[in-house]
């Protein structure tokens, strides 16, 4: 009768222990990707321009693509304080693309001849920002979509800690 | 005895997944939300509605991901094009739900949103809202945080 009772308990105990290390790991990678967002949502937008692009479409086979529609690699001349340095960045999906480029991004085929990439991409300029010590670039829309992706979750997080308040000071 | 086999472990259990169970809980609530926030911003920002012409369509064979689900079909690719205040617009759309967008197949026309703002940036007109579905989603779950708060945090 003890045995099963202390069994039991201690089953019950390496659970619990499972459950805390799986919530404390779920909280650091949240917290690692919140980090993530708000130093992106910090950064100072400027602008490039694109010297040089290429235009891929992944094979449908490769599973190791969510999307197999065209994808985008750029390649930016940037300048900062009057230091000129060269960043690439990609591959970009055009949901990424369109609106750094002024474009309607909402699902946009993306299909596009060789001339009309031409037309869109060559000698444009682009509002991205750069994190020129970590040689990397995000485009300023990816910047505005984290922006709101935090506000969003600072209203909600401040809500519910109002909703909680009040129907407690009213019960 | 009791108390250190069973009890502990419980409390520990509750303690490790509570914050969760309400994180999830205000993030379905964050997504109705926002939701409800981009129909009332479509609605409400100066718009018109024009009729696009289909200039060419074809087929495409792809995988195409939308937030989190991924697909792997057949689909139509539309181009059209638009007039506003006297300027052409030509714009690309991948249709990825027939029901979702108002499309004439006979007349060979399809609806557009044009915000006034940037008529470039057009998006297809789409017949039925989720939002009032989200407002009731949200009202309930609201509720529901209203009446659990009090006892669950009077009762610890």
């Amino acid at each position: 009768m003890i045995v099963v009772f202390i069994l039991l308990g201690g089953l019950l105990w390496l659970i619990s222990l499972l459950l805390s290390a799986f919530a404390a790991w779920a909280f650091y990678k949240l917290a690692r990707l919140l980090w993530k967002k708000i130093r992106r949502a910090l950064l100072r937008p400027g602008t490039a321009q694109i010297t040089s692009y290429e235009v891929f479409t992944p094979d449908l086979e490769d599973i190791h693509f969510q999307d197999s529609r065209p994808q985008v690699r750029l390649e930016l001349d940037c300048e900062r304080h009057g230091q000129r340095f060269q960043i690439s960045l990609g591959p970009l999906t055009c949901e990424e693309l369109f609106p750094a480029l002024d474009m309607p991004a909402h699902h946009v085929a993306c299909w596009l001849s060789d001339e009309d990439w031409r037309q869109m991409l060559e000698n444009r300029w682009v509002t991205i920002a750069c994190d020129w010590r970590q040689r990397k670039a995000i485009l300023s829309s990816q910047i505005r979509e984290d922006r709101r992706m935090l506000l969003i979750g600072f209203l909600s997080l401040s809500l519910f800690a109002v909703l909680v308040t009040l129907s407690l000071l009213q019960s | 005895m009791d108390s250190f086999f069973f009890d502990a472990p419980l409390v520990i259990m509750t303690a490790a997944i509570t914050p969760m169970l309400l994180l999830m809980w205000i993030g379905l609530m964050a997504a109705f939300g926002e939701a409800i926030w981009s129909d009332c911003y479509r609605l409400g920002r100066p718009h018109d509605i024009v009729k696009a012409a289909i200039i060419d369509q074809k087929l495409v064979n792809a995988r195409i991901s939308v937030g989190k689900t991924t697909m792997v079909s057949l689909k139509y690719v539309y181009r059209l094009r638009y007039e506003y205040e006297q300027r052409t617009y030509e714009v690309q759309h991948l249709v990825l739900d027939q029901e979702h967008v108002e499309l004439n197949e006979q007349a060979g026309t399809f609806l557009l949103y044009v915000p006034k703002a940037n008529p470039a940036d057009a998006t297809p007109e789409s017949p039925n809202a989720a939002s009032p579905f989200a407002a009731m989603a949200l009202m309930i779950m609201g509720y529901l945080i209203w009446e659990a708060a009090p006892t669950l945090l009077k009762g610890l």
